[in-house]
C-alpha cells in the first residue's frame, strides 16, 4: 500500500514537471493557460473546456489532480505531451491558411477536435477517412476548416437526407444515412429542434414522467430473457402482474454506428464548479513550486 | 384544514422521498444520466469533480439524485455520502472492457460497506450505442452481480446520449422502493 502511495506520488511529480515544459502550459487545443487534464489516448494536455469535448467523442480524460496515473500512461506523456501530438496530428496544419480556435467558441472547438483526432486531417497522411461529402474540395486548396463545416451544416439543413421517414429511422438507421453522415452527424446542437424526429423528441423531453404515453415504445419490448438474468434472485414478480420493463439493444434498434448526440451548454451547476477545480488546481500547483 | 387535507394525502399517496448515489469509475456517463433525467437533454460534461446534485420527479418518488465524481483519486470520498442511501445507481461504460475489471472491484467495494447494507442496486449497462459495447448479461457476467447476497437488484442497458434504458430503471427503483425493498 505505502508503495502504491509512493508511486502515485512519484508519478504525479512526473506529470508536474512534464506540465511545466513551454509545450505543455498550454492546452494544445485551445492554447488556455494550464491545462488541468490529459487525454490519455493522444497523451495530450488540454482545459477543461476540451476535456469535455475529448470525451464526447469517447476520448478519455484524467484529471491531473485529481486522478491517478499508471505508469504506462506516464510513461506515453513522457514520450508523448503536446510538442510531439503537434508533430504528429497536425503536421499539416498551417497557421497562416488554418486559424486556431479559442476557447470561447465550443462549436469551433468541438470541430477543431474532431478534424485533428477524428478525422486525423492534418497528419500528412492523404488517405485521411474524408467524408464523401467533402469529396469537391481539394485537399491542396481548402479554405479554413470551420467555413467547410457551416457550409455542410447549413445543407443539411436544407436536405434532411430522408430523416423524416420514421419506419428507416427505427430499423435502418444505417441505411438511411447518407454515407458522410457519420462524421457530420455529430453536429447535434439544432438536433433537437428537428421537426423530422418527433418521436425522439417526445422520449427525450419525458415531460410526462408518469409513465403516460410511453406505452407505445418499441423499445420496451420485453423479452423473457433478460428479465431472467438481469434480475436479483430474490425478488419476487412484480406487484400487479406488471412485466418489468426490459430494453432492447440500441444497437438491435439504430444500428451499430450511431454517433453521440450533445448540447454545448454546460450545466450551471458545472460550470461553477469548473471555477472552483480551477482554484484548487492553482493551489496545488503553488504548493509544488514551493 | 385543506393543507392539513393535502399533507395527509401525499403522504400516504405520493411524494415519497428518496436518496440515490450515482458512482462508477470516471467517464461512465454519470453526469449526463443526471441531466438526462433532470432535464431531459443530453448536456457536454466535464469530468465531474466534486459532485452535482439534483432533484428527479418520477412515479411519486422525490429522487435526490447525487452524482458523485469517478476520478481515481476522489473516490474514497464516495463514502462521506453513503448514510442514509437508499438506493445507489452504479453505471458502467459498457464500451470499456480494459477497465471493466476495475468496475467491478470498485462495484463489490461498495457492496461490502456497512452503510450501504440496505439499499438496493441498479446498475446500467451504459454507452450501448458504441461499438464493441458489453450487452447487460455480458455485464452481469464481468461485475459478477450473481455473487450479490442479501439485496435486490437489477441491470438496464442504457444509452444516456439517447435517454435510452434511463427510465426503465427508475420504473424499477421506484416499484422496488415503493414494495418496501430498502
Amino acid at each position: 500500500m505505502a508503495s502504491r502511495v509512493k508511486e502515485d506520488e512519484k508519478n504525479e511529480r512526473i506529470i508536474r514537471g512534464l506540465l511545466k515544459l513551454q509545450e505543455n502550459r498550454r492546452c494544445i487545443n485551445c492554447n488556455s493557460l494550464g491545462p488541468q487534464y490529459v487525454c490519455t489516448n493522444f497523451s495530450t494536455f488540454v482545459c477543461t473546456t476540451c476535456s469535455g469535448i475529448h470525451r464526447e467523442f469517447t476520448h478519455r480524460v484524467k484529471s491531473i489532480s485529481m486522478a491517478k496515473f499508471t505508469p504506462q500512461e506516464v510513461g506515453a506523456l513522457q514520450e508523448g505531451g503536446n510538442k510531439r501530438a503537434r508533430e504528429v496530428l497536425l503536421k499539416d496544419w498551417d497557421p497562416q491558411r488554418n486559424s486556431a480556435p479559442d476557447s470561447s467558441n465550443v462549436d469551433r472547438l468541438r470541430d477543431f477536435i474532431k478534424h485533428v483526432y477524428v478525422d486525423k486531417r492534418y497528419t500528412g497522411d492523404k488517405n485521411y477517412g474524408k467524408p464523401p461529402i467533402m469529396k469537391t474540395e481539394d485537399v491542396g486548396s481548402r479554405s479554413p476548416p470551420y467555413e467547410d463545416v457551416y457550409d455542410r451544416r447549413s445543407n443539411e439543413r436544407s436536405s434532411p437526407g430522408g430523416r423524416s421517414d420514421d419506419k428507416n429511422y427505427r430499423y435502418g438507421y444505417d441505411e438511411r444515412r447518407s454515407p458522410g453522415y457519420d462524421q457530420e452527424g455529430r453536429h447535434y446542437s439544432d438536433y433537437r429542434k428537428s421537426p423530422a424526429r418527433p418521436e425522439i423528441i417526445n422520449d427525450w423531453r419525458r415531460e410526462d414522467r408518469f409513465g403516460n404515453g410511453r406505452k407505445g415504445e418499441d423499445h420496451r419490448v420485453s423479452d423473457g430473457d433478460s428479465k431472467l438474468s438481469g434480475r436479483s434472485p430474490e425478488r419476487p414478480n412484480d406487484v400487479g402482474g406488471t412485466s418489468p420493463p426490459v430494453v432492447r439493444p440500441v444497437r438491435e434498434i439504430l444500428g451499430d454506428s450511431v454517433v453521440p448526440l450533445r448540447i454545448s451548454e454546460p450545466p450551471k451547476a458545472n460550470a461553477v464548479r469548473a471555477a472552483d477545480g480551477f482554484v484548487a488546481t492553482q493551489v496545488v500547483l503553488l504548493s509544488v513550486v514551493f | 384544514m385543506g393543507i392539513l387535507f393535502t399533507r395527509m394525502f401525499s403522504s400516504v399517496f405520493g411524494n415519497k422521498e428518496a436518496r440515490i448515489l450515482v458512482l462508477g469509475l470516471d467517464n461512465a456517463g454519470k453526469t449526463t444520466i443526471l441531466y438526462r433525467l433532470q432535464m431531459g437533454e443530453v448536456v457536454s460534461t466535464i469530468p465531474t469533480i466534486g459532485f452535482n446534485v439534483e432533484t428527479v420527479q418520477y412515479n411519486n418518488i422525490k429522487f435526490q439524485v447525487w452524482d458523485l465524481g469517478g476520478q481515481t483519486s476522489i473516490r474514497p470520498y464516495w463514502r462521506c455520502y453513503f448514510p442514509n442511501t437508499q438506493a445507489v445507481i452504479y453505471v458502467v461504460d459498457s464500451s470499456d472492457t480494459d477497465r471493466i475489471g476495475i468496475a467491478k472491484e470498485e462495484f463489490h467495494a461498495i457492496l461490502e460497506e456497512e452503510e450501504l447494507k440496505g439499499a438496493i442496486v441498479l446498475i446500467f449497462a451504459n454507452k450501448q450505442d458504441l461499438p464493441g459495447a458489453l450487452d447487460d448479461a455480458a455485464v452481469t457476467e464481468a461485475l459478477e452481480l450473481h455473487k450479490i447476497k442479501n439485496r435486490q437488484w437489477s441491470i438496464f442497458k442504457t444509452c444516456a446520449v439517447k435517454g435510452e434504458g434511463l427510465y426503465e430503471g427508475l420504473d424499477w427503483l421506484s416499484n422496488t422502493l415503493k414494495s418496501g425493498g430498502s
